[in-house]
């Protein structure tokens, strides 16, 4: 028993001895114990110095190009005459409302638009780069490219905000917290388009060794950006005095560009998906599994109602009669409700004789079938844009349906249009949204895949420059400069691209205009061109502030149809869409800019001045 | 063992029922000897009966303790008499007393005295009471234990009894109401998500105020605190209110809960088990909108709009005729009850040398939703804490603790059952109400469908705690020992997400046809799993001296202790499977495109340097000081060691003489003052960071990007809380009635927040945290208790009121905001909004009050507060709209007689906003509460209560209107348990069983917002929407042998 103890005592004393000594380690070895690194993130010294490391930084900003940009996806094209906004399901629904209604304030300026922040974001990460890059070792031959495309990127950013609000502070320094002074005055619009127009040059002198990639920015594009940029200058909004010198210059940029080798690409139907159309597309996106389109994808934001898809834009009537007869005529006069005698158009055969374009860029009644990817339910189905084709669960008359089971698979038949409001209200399918006009817009839906996944990789191409746009801009260029001919054979060049092959267009003066804007409009739409240019044409006024017309009601008999028959005979009601917003008129020159954020104005300690009529 | 100590009981249980029985009906005053119970209470109040006046007689009882065992030597006298006698070694006693006057006198060492007036009966059963109980009880606090008398800080301690006296899975839960000063909300109710909030006075920064969890020393030995521990295995848990926090440091500022598991005790092993099952239904049913109520509200609103209705005649007609049928998404997914269960094993025992508790338990939980299997809960606890005297100066523990989480949820997450609230009732759940039949619901989610998926989500987390520790007392001088730890804690999480399409039906063409359809994709299809693994590791030395010389107390240790983290994680997935058959990764997609994973791993470090000296002079003046000096990693090399000292003064004035013994049996004034530091923030946010960011498409592939994570801020450190609280302890009538009282003032600076107010947009700054918020908060809070045992009734009442309330003192704000719209000045939570002053009801009131654009009828009227004539934003003023309750009470009553025992806890909180949702649409997820249904402005209802639904612009902006304080109380929790008779026991073998049925959130005592129908008011869900709060009715056992 005593030896017992003894040996307690002994165990003790080395366990003490060696728990002290572990503690003396733990303190002694441990000096660098609190000598730690964040483990998964890079430093600014690896970013900068590292050429691969550079280019991704470079890559980084290229997001600042925005594919369709806001309000939400859908662009501005609900602010115009082309399109109407869904309400419930339009996550810029308020400040579209507030922007049609004449009320879109300093306060209320982020419901529509958060671009101030964001594109001033990416022209920091762009101002760091350039303090970085300035003594980089790294070899010319591999800067220089990039300091090209950061000109670049860096002149995209101001552009966008000029559009928007006129002048804004050019930055060009990276600031840091401890700056203590951030008040910043604006600079005039043309001091900032003189900016650009510099950055573009200098990525034009940047870039001129570097071969051309899809998706990359390039001498071409610079030079293309440039020419847009000295058209928005000579622009009526931003040329008050119409000086000759600025239209000119414009014309010289834009000639370049079409001097260049590029081509209008004969299917204009394929520019809008993958992969890019080098031929015509001077810069644009496309999309990998990796970097599939945001959320959902622009199927759910175009696709028709009748699925859960938001749609959250359609096209309005006004739109869809800018679509000329395939005789080269419009289907209405300019009231928009009388019929053109000279058309052949009949409204109750509205789709027959079309631009082909309509056929590719309106998803309209009947029009189809199309295969429709959504579980189940997958199909081909024509759009049934018309009032109970398939109301009654034991389909009961007067609505009886011979088509009811799809022939394909032997499904029962959906509802995909109009009707889907009767579906809905049976409590049978979640979404129908209020605002309809009966027409869909078509070029940026993929009905390769279903209307919404996750799993899905679209084949959707974005178009931010592309050759047609320069034909049609040096036509605007050259009706400025009174060269009404020349103008028309760079619009009938866009008409004559295989796949469309319209009829010359021979009309002058202010139909010529007229007919161009019309062109442009179609050509151009959800490319996110009609709101600036009706802008910087001070063209709102009989544009904007329109009445909402559509399809108040399709009819559909099936009468006399086959088993095979997707369609009977559809009969059309046109009028104003009572669900639409009420569009008050225009407010006045002071809106063709856009109020800048009050919240900007006070931080600034007014040193920024809001654009007039906002204050 | 306690076998021995059995009496034989089986008489004596006959005799406590014949008791119960009479003294019910006789109301016998069976009162301790006190001069201050109540008068008409008093011990000479004539008894009535007929056994008054028997001369001579024997006098037969038992005395037992505080929790009903048994005390042997106790002494009997009769008072005014030298007769007297010893109770045994059951407690038993026998007596002769002259006659009903006879007074009989209980006395024991460690008890209060009590006397009893013989009267009538012939058997009286006694229970003591501690003496003093409150004051000897020993408190843990900071790196040690301090006698409940000697504290000089407001700390509040609860035993793992009285924890154990709620039936919650999630123990931050069982908490709720029991401890003064310590807020505690819960927000969800859903299995494994259900963890309340606990906030130590409220919150004092705008940032996270979250208490700092310590488990037997161990600082953060639990990723979930202490909410997944199970309540058998904790001795108490105490929580460091004030500045004597600060012995924790930079961590400190939230307060620190400090948890103490249970030990071993010499002695033969006992065994305990218990087991509880409890059944859960809703505490409140959220009343949506009927499908009349739906149709009818939208159709006005489109009515006051002028544009066409949302629904036409013919879909009215046919819910009205019975074509359609309408369903209430509520009852069709609710189904009641769900189960969960607890089962716990532990042993105790030892001998001198080696002393052990062992423990296991489960805990299971479900789901709430009809037919849900998936929705489930299950947790396993393993420890093992072993003490060994290696010599009689060293002492060496081992304590091992495992835990295991399992949480799964349908997939989509247990959240869906929200669907419920807004769901249209146009929509049918059930097709025909055949639950067979879950229909398609708001965008293919009816939560019911969902359940058919063989998707799911999984949750595992492993917690393994080792610590090894040692205490030895230097020979060489008296009161000096080292004593330390070493702790490692590993945390493993293992997640897998499982997502397929699932079925659901629709009504077919024919009459009575039900065609099931698959679901489109909702989320991918796939299987991804996430491993997360964590290590940290802490040491700790403290030198700890104790002495007393003369009147002199003195405690004093210093300390050493570092902690070094690491984790890593990765995840991998795969999209298209073919077939749910086999979940797991190889069965996936072989196209690489749908392959996808990443990982990543963060280290950390603290170290810490920290001592404390108490000093005590006569047991009346008492000093505490303690300082703590804190490195860790989170902050740049420079500055990363703060400073966090603590001082803290106590007087016993009750031991003056000038204070009244007879009054005052305790009273007690403490003052402390500290700083306390917060530095839950992103570590290295001085240093600039960059990482992988969206890039761009080149040649149709991708290319890399990358892009800056943040702005370096170089000089970001931890917040300081500077906190002072003056408490007051008294105890009356020998401590069975007692107070506490303590007032506190915090001054948090150094708050992190962006200067996004004053930093324009244009220098495109990311903005970082920067210490420049200030914020004030203060309150109260007062407990007091009370306890008395009548005759074998046992009484003890505990009340508690918390009362905190904040203001932001400084708050990076917009330069020229009007002075109304300051942040600073009003409460953490303030918001912009509107002042609305009535509803525009006619025309004419538009051009009557200054106006919004688009103003209209059915719109809420806003204030002018500019007075310019218009309304915009600058009219907007500060409103105080936080969901944190600022007043709360909890109040346990707890009897006990004989073998009963009954616990019943109030609760209820005011302060707390709720704000009403009055939105509604005709999509599918479009329903809101029948109250906005029923009470919104239309053309129909000009007077209505609520303006109009869906407002458009100005209109629609926030408005004070919409927020009511939410004032409720609750039965919280009531407990009514059983000791079985312990004669019928011992032939079992068994020392104790206890059966108890018990219940919590049984009904709401008063709830404000009970009008509204938004369901349980302490989840302050909009719309009622969300997983509801749960009533429990459990019943259970514990046996002990």
């Amino acid at each position: 028993m005593k030896s017992l103890k003894f040996l307690h005592k002994q165990a003790a004393k080395i366990s003490i001895i060696l728990l002290a000594g572990v503690a003396v380690n733990t303190i002694s070895c441990n000096r660098d114990l609190l000598d730690k690194k964040p483990l998964d993130k890079l430093t600014d010294d690896a970013v900068f110095s590292d050429a691969t490391f550079l280019q991704n930084y470079v890559y980084g900003v290229y997001n600042g190009m925005k594919p369709i940009w806001y309000p939400g996806t859908g662009g501005f094209e609900t602010l115009t005459d082309v399109a109407v906004s869904q309400p419930e399901t339009h996550d810029k629904a308020a400040g579209i409302r507030q922007y049609l209604e004449g009320t879109i304030s300093a306060d209320n300026i982020n419901d529509l638009t958060g671009i101030w922040n964001e594109e001033y974001g990416y022209i920091r990460k762009a101002n760091v780069f350039f303090e970085k890059t300035a003594t980089s070792a790294i070899d010319a031959t591999k800067l220089d490219p990039m300091k090209g495309e950061m000109h670049f990127l860096r002149a995209w950013m101001y552009f966008e905000l000029t559009k928007t609000f006129g002048g804004v502070p050019i930055i060009t320094k990276s600031y840091n917290l401890d700056d203590t002074n951030f008040d910043v005055p604006r600079n005039t619009y043309d001091e900032c388009t003189k900016f650009i127009l510099d950055e573009c040059e200098q990525a034009i002198t940047l870039l001129k060794d570097v071969a051309p990639a899809g998706g990359k920015i390039t001498k071409a594009a610079a030079m293309a950006f440039k020419a847009r940029v000295l058209l928005y200058m000579a622009s009526p909004l931003n040329n008050p005095s119409n000086d000759r010198a600025k239209w000119q210059a414009a014309e010289a940029a834009t000639k370049a560009v079409l001097d260049l080798s590029f081509t209008l690409h004969p299917t204009h139907d394929d520019l809008f998906t993958r992969p890019l159309k080098t031929d015509e597309i001077i810069l644009g996106k496309s999309f990998t599994p990796g970097t599939r389109v945001p959320d959902w994808g622009f199927n759910y934001d175009y696709w028709p109602s009748g699925f859960d898809a938001r749609q959250r834009i359609m096209p309005t009537q006004t739109f869809v009669n800018m679509f000329q007869m395939t005789n080269g005529q419009y289907p209405y006069l300019a009231d928009g409700v009388t019929v053109n005698p000279a058309s052949g158009y009949d409204p109750q055969q509205p789709n027959k004789n079309r631009d082909p374009r309509y056929y590719s860029d309106i998803i309209y009644p009947g029009a189809g079938p199309f295969t429709i990817n959504d579980g189940a339910k997958s199909t081909v189905r024509t759009y049934e844009y018309w009032e109970d084709a398939n109301p009654n669960p034991d389909n009961a008359a007067p609505y009886a349906n011979p088509h009811k089971v799809d022939p394909k698979n032997g499904q029962n038949l959906y509802d995909f249009g109009r009707d889907s409001k009767t579906y809905w209200v049976k409590g049978l399918t979640p979404f129908h949204w209020r605002v309809q006009t009966g027409y869909t817009f078509r070029r940026l839906c993929d009905f390769n895949g279903p209307r919404a996944s996750f799993d899905y990789d679209y084949s959707q191409a974005i178009v931010f420059l592309r050759l047609a746009e320069f034909y049609l801009n040096y036509a605007e260029i050259q009706m400025a400069l009174g060269n009404e001919a020349l103008a028309r054979e760079y619009i009938n060049k866009v008409r004559k691209r295989p796949s469309v092959n319209m009829p010359d267009i021979t009309s002058t003066g202010a139909a010529l205009v007229k007919e161009y804007r019309n062109e442009r409009a179609i050509e151009l739409h959800l490319e996110d061109h009609r709101f600036f240019d009706l802008m910087r044409w001070k063209a709102a006024p009989g544009n904007i502030d329109i009445p909402i017309r559509g399809l108040t009601s399709v009819k559909m008999d099936w009468t006399g149809t086959q088993a095979s028959d997707l369609l009977g005979t559809l009969s059309y009601a046109y009028g104003v869409i009572a669900t639409a917003e009420v569009r008050k008129p225009w407010k006045g020159d002071y809106y063709y800019l856009l109020p800048i954020p009050r919240e900007e104005i006070k931080k600034s300690h007014n040193a920024i001045k809001q654009n007039p009529g906002f204050e | 063992m306690k076998l021995t100590l059995l009496p034989r009981v089986w008489y004596k249980a006959k005799y406590t029922l014949c008791w119960i029985t009479l003294q019910s009906f006789l109301c016998t005053p069976v009162w301790a000897s006190d001069k201050h119970s109540p008068p008409g209470l008093a011990p000479d109040t004539p008894v009535k009966g007929k056994a008054i006046g028997i001369a001579e007689r024997v006098i037969k009882g038992q005395i037992t303790g505080e929790k009903g065992e048994p005390l042997p030597g106790v002494s009997v006298s009769e008072k005014g008499t030298s007769n007297g006698a010893v109770s045994d070694k059951d407690g038993h006693y026998s007596i002769k007393v002259k006659d009903a006057n006879s007074i009989l006198v209980f006395s024991f060492i460690g008890y209060l005295a009590k006397e009893v007036k013989a009267g009538a009966l012939s058997v009286i059963d006694v229970k003591l009471e501690t003496l003093s109980k409150n004051l000897n009880e020993t408190v843990v606090v900071g790196y040690g234990t301090q006698k409940k008398k000697e504290l000089t800080n407001a700390v509040v301690q609860i035993s793992g009894a009285d924890i154990k006296k709620s039936t919650a899975v999630s123990m931050s839960n069982s908490l709720s109401g029991k401890l003064a000063g310590v807020f505690i909300n819960q927000r969800s109710a859903a299995p494994g998500f259900d963890d309340a909030e606990i906030l130590v006075r409220g919150p004092k920064t705008y940032r996270n105020s979250s208490a700092l969890i310590v488990i037997d020393g161990v600082a953060n030995a639990d990723p979930d605190g202490l909410n997944r521990l199970d309540p058998n295995d904790i001795e108490s848990i105490s929580v460091l209110k004030d500045a004597s926090a600060a012995v924790y440091g930079a961590q400190s500022a939230g307060g620190v809960i400090l948890v103490t598991t249970k030990r071993g005790k010499s002695g033969k092993p006992t065994f305990d088990f218990s087991t509880t099952h409890s059944y859960q239904s809703p505490t409140m049913r959220v009343k949506s909108a009927d499908v009349f109520e739906y149709m009818n509200v939208l159709n006005e609103r489109r009515a006051l709009e002028g544009t066409p209705p949302d629904f036409p005649d013919e879909t009215i007609n046919a819910f009205k005729n019975g074509t359609r049928r309408p369903e209430d998404w509520y009852k069709a997914l609710v189904a009641p009850p769900a189960k969960q269960s607890r089962q716990s094993l532990t042993m105790r025992g030892g001998s001198d040398k080696v002393r052990y508790f062992l423990s296991a338990g489960t805990a299971g939980q479900g789901g709430i939703l009809r037919g849900d299997d998936k929705t489930k809960l299950r947790q396993y606890n393993v420890r093992s804490n072993v003490d060994v005297s290696v010599t009689d100066d060293l002492e060496v523990g081992l304590d091992l603790a495992y835990r295991e989480k399992n949480t799964q949820t349908p997939q989509g997450g247990s959240g869906e059952i929200a669907a419920f609230a807004n769901t249209s009732p146009l929509q049918e759940a059930y097709i025909g109400g055949d639950y067979r039949y879950p229909g398609e619901g708001w965008s293919q989610l009816n939560p019911a469908a969902r359940l058919l998926s063989p998707g799911y989500r999984r949750y595992k987390a492993e917690v393994t705690n080792g610590t090894i520790r040692f205490k030895y007392n230097i020979p060489f001088l008296k009161g000096l020992s080292l004593d330390g730890f070493a702790s490692v804690v590993k945390t493993l999480n293992y997640d897998k997400t499982f997502n397929y399409t699932w079925f659901y039906y629709e009504r077919g063409v024919n009459p009575g046809e039900i065609v099931k359809k698959t679901s489109r994709s909702v989320e991918d299809i796939g299987l991804r799993e996430d491993f997360r693994q964590s290590q940290s590791v802490t040491g700790n030395l403290k030198l700890s001296y104790s002495t007393i010389i003369k009147d002199h107390k003195i405690n004093a240790f210093v300390s050493y202790e570092q902690m070094a983290y690491k984790d890593h994680f990765f995840w991998t997935s795969r999209l298209g499977y073919a077939s749910p058959l086999i979940d797991q990764i190889s069965a996936g997609s072989t196209d690489r495109q749908n392959w996808n994973n990443d990982g990543g791993a963060t280290e950390a470090a603290r170290r810490n340097y920290f001592g404390r000296v108490s000093y005590e002079y006569k047991g009346k003046y008492m000093l505490g000081f303690s300082a703590r000096y804190d490195g860790s990693t989170i902050f740049p090399k420079e500055s990363r060691f703060g400073f966090f000292p603590q001082a803290s003064a106590g007087w016993v004035l009750s031991q003056e003489s000038f204070i009244p013994k007879n009054i005052f049996s305790n009273l007690k004034i403490r003052a402390s003052w500290g700083q306390l530091g917060n530095d839950r923030v992103d570590p290295f946010q001085y240093m600039g960071a960059y990482g992988y960011a969206p890039g761009w498409v080149v040649n149709g592939s991708d290319a890399q990007g990358i892009a800056p994570t943040r702005t370096p801020n170089p000089r970001i450190t931890w917040e300081v809380s500077e906190t002072t609280d003056l408490g007051l302890e008294t105890g009356f009538l020998n401590n069975r009635l007692t107070f506490e009282f303590d007032v506190y003032n915090t001054e948090t600076s150094h708050i992190l927040g962006k200067r996004q107010a004053s930093i324009p947009g244009y220098t495109g700054l990311s903005l970082p945290d920067e210490n420049i918020g200030k914020m004030n908060s203060k309150g109260f809070d007062v407990q007091a208790g009370y306890r008395q045992n009548f005759g074998r009734l046992g009484f003890r009442v505990n009340g508690n009121v918390s009362y905190s309330k904040n203001k932001i003192i400084f708050f990076d704000e917009t330069p020229q905001a009007q002075p109304y719209q300051k942040l600073e000045g009003n409460p953490l939570g303030s918001i912009l909004v509107y002042k609305a002053i009535g509803i525009y009801r006619s025309e004419s009131d538009i051009s009557k009050y200054p106006s919004y654009a688009d103003a209209r009828t059915g719109g809420l009227i806003f204030a002018d507060l500019n007075n310019d004539g218009k309304i915009d934003v600058n009219d907007q003023y500060r409103y105080d709209a936080t969901a944190f309750p600022k007043t709360q009470f909890g109040l346990t009553i707890g009897f006990d007689y004989g073998n009963f025992d009954l616990t019943v806890l109030l609760q209820g909180q005011t302060g707390a906003k709720w704000r009403l949702s009055n939105g509604f649409n005709s999509g599918a997820g479009g329903n809101g509460l029948e109250y906005v249904a029923l009470n919104s402005y239309s053309l129909k209802n000009t007077n209505a209560v609520l303006p109009m639904i869906a407002p458009n612009g100005v209109a629609a902006s926030d408005a004070d209107f919409y927020y009511h304080k939410a004032v409720w109380a609750r039965l919280k929790s009531a407990e009514l348990g059983y000791n079985l008779p312990k004669n019928i026991l011992q032939k079992a073998k068994i020392a104790g069983l206890r059966v108890y049925v018990s219940g919590e959130n049984i009904f709401m005592l008063f709830n404000n917002l009970k009008k509204y129908g938004a369901g349980d008011p302490e989840f302050v869900l909009g719309n009622g929407g969300g997983y509801p709060n749960m009533r429990n009715l459990s019943f259970g056992a514990n046996l002990t042998f």
